[in-house]
Order: C-alpha cells, then structure tokens, then sequence
C-alpha cells in the first residue's frame, strides 16, 4: 500500500476553501467522480462517522473515512489547510493535513493497512513539513510519490 | 524507594473486530496519557521497533488487526498500574462494543 495507490493529483487540494468541519469534508469529497446520490450518501456516512468519534488523531492530522459496497477499491484524497479546520480534533488542536479515504466494504484488511501507511508516514514530522510547504497540486503530489519510495 | 527504571511488560490481544483501528487506539492513548511512565506498544516479533502508546498516531501506524498480539511496555514510577491498567483496557476491547 502506497499514497499513489489510492490518491492522484486531481485528488489533492493545496488550499482548502472551506473552513469548517462539514463543509471542508463537503469540499473534499467534491474531488470524487460521484454523482449526486453517492455524494450524498458518502457525506452522510463521513458525517455519522465522525459523530462517534472525530478522525482528527491530532498532531494536525485528520483521516475521514468510509466504506461503500460497490467500488473495486480503495480511493483517496488529500486536502491541506495553512489556516488550519477546527475538527474537534484528539489533542485540541487545528487540523491541516486531511486524508479522505473510501474503501470497499469487502475489503477491511485493505482498509486498516490504508489507514497504518498514512498514520506511520504522518508521524514523521519532517514528511508533514515536506507537506505543508510543497507547491500546488503537482508538488504536493510528488511529496506524497517521493515519500512512497522512501519505503 | 521505588526504582525510577522500574520496567514491566505484559501481553495482550487485541479483540476488536477492526484490530487497533482509530476509535481503540485513541482510547488506549487517553489512558496511556495518564501516566508518568513511558509507555511502548510493540507486536512480539517487531521488538526491535517499538511505538509510543501515547501518541494515536503511532498506534494507528502498528497496524494491529484482530487476534494480534502485542505487548504493553512501561518504564518509570508507576509502570506496574500503567501496564495493569492499560492491559485490562485491551482485555476489556476498550470499553467498546
């Protein structure tokens, strides 16, 4: 499992618009190719996810997820926040890097070895600062690749 | 006087259908937080890498999945509770359902 398995440059955002919690989710799911019945339903699902316990782990990350029955599978997005999105994070703190994730449903191993690779590259802080000043889509997209073949 | 490098391990499976996933590893590091000790989370075979119980985003990078085992480390003043609490945590699936 790697960033360029599951995300693409199309699916990054160098400056989130938004600036709060449900309309930030709002505008990353935007970057999907869902029509409006799957955006609606995968909001719903974010949303209620994020009801039982924030995916904001702290240490100004966040990894919305949810999983859908008929996708081949895993897709992904990723959002960046300079300002920083209050996401009633762990630790209390601003939330700047956003990993959106959705997952097949039969697919759950996938699903938590998605979630460990994006939880032990975001631990290192070096890599989040590669993040936070990369360049536009293009650049934040080699970031990811770059850290992909750091192994 | 109680040894400062007191050091206690214990191990633990983990029960919760989706493994060490977000909602149990938050709990684990509330608690975990609690105490002075140092507190490492490692899976057996891996003891040469091991993760800070206290932080989520280290436990999340474990990717513990259902059945696993892993063991519990703390060092320092109150390690024996700290392990003991932290264990029973694990073995009660987290207070979750």
């Amino acid at each position: 499992m790697k960033y360029a398995d599951f995300i693409t440059q199309d699916r990054c955002i160098p400056d989130l618009e938004s600036t709060n919690k449900e309309d930030v989710i709002k505008e990353i799911l935007g970057v999907f190719s869902l029509n409006k019945k799957e955006f609606s339903k995968n909001y719903g699902l974010i949303i209620e996810r994020e009801k039982k316990g924030t995916t904001g782990m702290g240490e100004g990350i966040a990894i919305p997820h949810t999983s859908m029955s008929d996708i081949p599978k895993i897709v992904g997005a990723f959002a960046r926040s300079r300002e920083g999105v209050e996401f009633e994070a762990l630790d209390g703190k601003l939330v700047h890097l956003i990993f959106m994730v959705i997952s097949p449903e039969s697919r759950k191993e996938e699903h938590v070895e998605c979630l460990k690779y994006i939880s032990k590259k975001m631990k290192n802080e070096l890599y989040k600062s590669f993040l936070m000043d990369a360049k536009g889509k293009r650049g934040i997209f080699r970031t990811l690749k770059e850290m992909d073949e750091k192994g | 006087m109680q040894n400062r490098l007191n050091k206690i391990r214990k191990e633990v499976t983990i029960r919760h259908k989706q493994g060490l996933h977000l909602s149990p590893a938050s709990i684990f590091a509330e608690k975990a937080r609690q105490f002075v000790s140092d507190i490492l989370v490692y899976p057996e075979e891996s003891a040469d890498e091991k993760w800070n119980g206290k932080r989520v985003i280290e436990l999340m990078s474990i990717g513990a999945v259902c059945d696993s085992k892993l063991i519990i480390e703390a060092e320092g003043n109150d390690a024996e509770e700290a392990v003991s609490v932290l264990a029973k945590l694990v073995e009660d699936n987290f207070g979750l359902a």
